[in-house]
């Protein structure tokens, strides 16, 4: 091979994108191929690997799949759909773990065989960057409730979710206040106040009452306010 | 598909019966990649459900510059993430015992026992291949899945996980890399 062909040996990356036939792939890697035997070597290993890849097997689904999921689907449809699936996985899982994270926090939680608090060995860096993840994620799905009910109409639909959040949110709030977060806390307490009336909402509300509803989530912009402490608990989670 | 574009131009007018059409003619298509995104198929038939939900409430914005089927593809890779993130917030804070903990946590998603699926697959190497796959944080899973198995380019890719094309390409060669150290000795 000569010095001039080796500098310009393909690197896994090149590998990659001639592989997947990708427009930005280097214009002389086919050519290069067929005169580089390292690089024909490394494309060889690259293919079988991605072939077996390929061998990922998928259950079939039966026949009749999109006939039962249609069966599934059409009640959906029809009343309100988005938002049944939406908490699904997704919102009793989060909800126990935020009760329990903030548990942990303010050292209520123990490895259960052994009676050992569950902050034992965590820096408080380590304590305060899981503390800023559990309120972004608080906040995050407090902020789902209220924009469900701000836009739509039915506050009574939304109320298991905010009574979950209530829940796990006086925990969140116990810790913030032991850690001295007042700012923080100013804006979960007054999301919280709206989620306790979320949460209260009779089967029957009348039309002044969700105006009024609605009204106390839009003044003081208290989604914004959410949405940004949110991503700023999100970041810091991350940085801290 | 010209009866892709009927229906959806019924389904798009409020037509139900055309939009059972369409779910009927692409869910197992939608199953198969959610199925690929999750992992498992109790995760894939609420990614079709959810799927198909967001479908039908957005179907006004379908403009048809790509195929319904890859639109739908779009949707499902979009509901998979969200998913994935979800999960992966849960667990990362679950398995943080440490500070160091936290940040691994962060940025995997914690191997489990073999499910039943798994063991449906083809063997030793289908195990291995769907932990490493687990292995993939969920921007690189869901970028590979679409690379590799949708034949998605970068650009799309791109699109769908709301990144610069550079990060999307990177969540795939990073994908590759990990694939290729989980599957080695396995290859050849």
């Amino acid at each position: 091979m000569s010095g001039h062909l080796s500098e310009q040996h393909l690197s896994e990356e090149d590998l990659i994108l001639l592989y997947y036939r990708e427009p930005e792939a280097r214009a002389d890697g086919v050519a290069h191929l067929q005169e580089c035997r390292a690089c024909r070597e490394s494309a060889k290993a690259l293919a079988e690997t991605l072939e077996l890849c390929s061998a990922l097997e998928t259950p079939e689904p039966s026949v009749d799949y999109g006939r039962s999921t249609w069966a599934q689907l059409a009640p959906l449809l029809e009343d309100r759909p988005q938002r049944r699936w939406a908490w699904k996985p997704v919102w009793g899982l989060a909800g126990a773990f935020a009760a329990l994270v903030a548990a942990f926090l303010i050292g209520r939680a123990t490895v259960p065989s052994r009676g050992v608090p569950m902050t034992a060995g965590l820096s408080a860096q380590a304590r305060q960057r899981i503390l800023a993840i559990s309120l972004a994620d608080h906040l995050e799905r407090a902020g789902m409730v209220l924009t469900e009910v701000a836009n739509e109409g039915d506050p009574a639909s939304q109320r298991p979710q905010a009574e979950d959040l209530v829940d796990e949110g006086r925990l969140l709030r116990q810790t913030l206040a032991e850690s001295g977060e007042s700012a923080t806390l100013e804006i979960v307490d007054e999301v919280e106040r709206v989620l306790v009336e979320v949460a209260n909402t009779p089967d029957q509300i009348n039309a002044v009452e969700v105006r009024r509803l609605r009204d106390r989530i839009d003044s003081g912009s208290l989604l914004f306010k959410a949405k940004v402490l949110e991503t700023n608990l999100y970041k810091d989670g991350k940085t801290i | 598909m010209r009866i892709d574009a009927d229906m959806v131009g019924q389904a798009q007018r409020g037509n139900r019966d055309a939009f059972r059409a369409l779910v009927e003619e692409h869910a197992r298509g939608v199953f198969r990649l959610a199925f690929r995104m999750t992992g498992n198929d109790s995760d894939a038939d609420d990614m079709v459900q959810e799927t198909f939900l967001r479908a039908w409430k957005q179907i006004g914005r379908f403009d048809g510059r790509a195929s319904f089927g890859t639109w739908l593809h779009r949707i499902c890779a979009n509901c998979s993430l969200d998913l994935l993130r979800a999960r992966k917030r849960v667990r990362a804070q679950v398995f943080a015992g440490s500070e160091s903990g936290v940040e691994d946590g962060m940025e995997r998603v914690a191997a489990e026992g073999p499910s039943p699926e798994r063991l449906a697959l083809s063997g030793e190497v289908g195990e291995i291949l769907a932990r490493a796959m687990d292995g993939l944080t969920e921007a690189e899973r869901v970028a590979f899945v679409m690379r590799h198995y949708e034949g998605m380019g970068i650009e799309d890719i791109a699109r769908t996980l709301g990144v610069q094309p550079g990060a999307a390409k990177h969540s795939v060669f990073r994908a590759v890399a990990k694939l290729r150290l989980a599957l080695e000795g396995v290859a050849r």
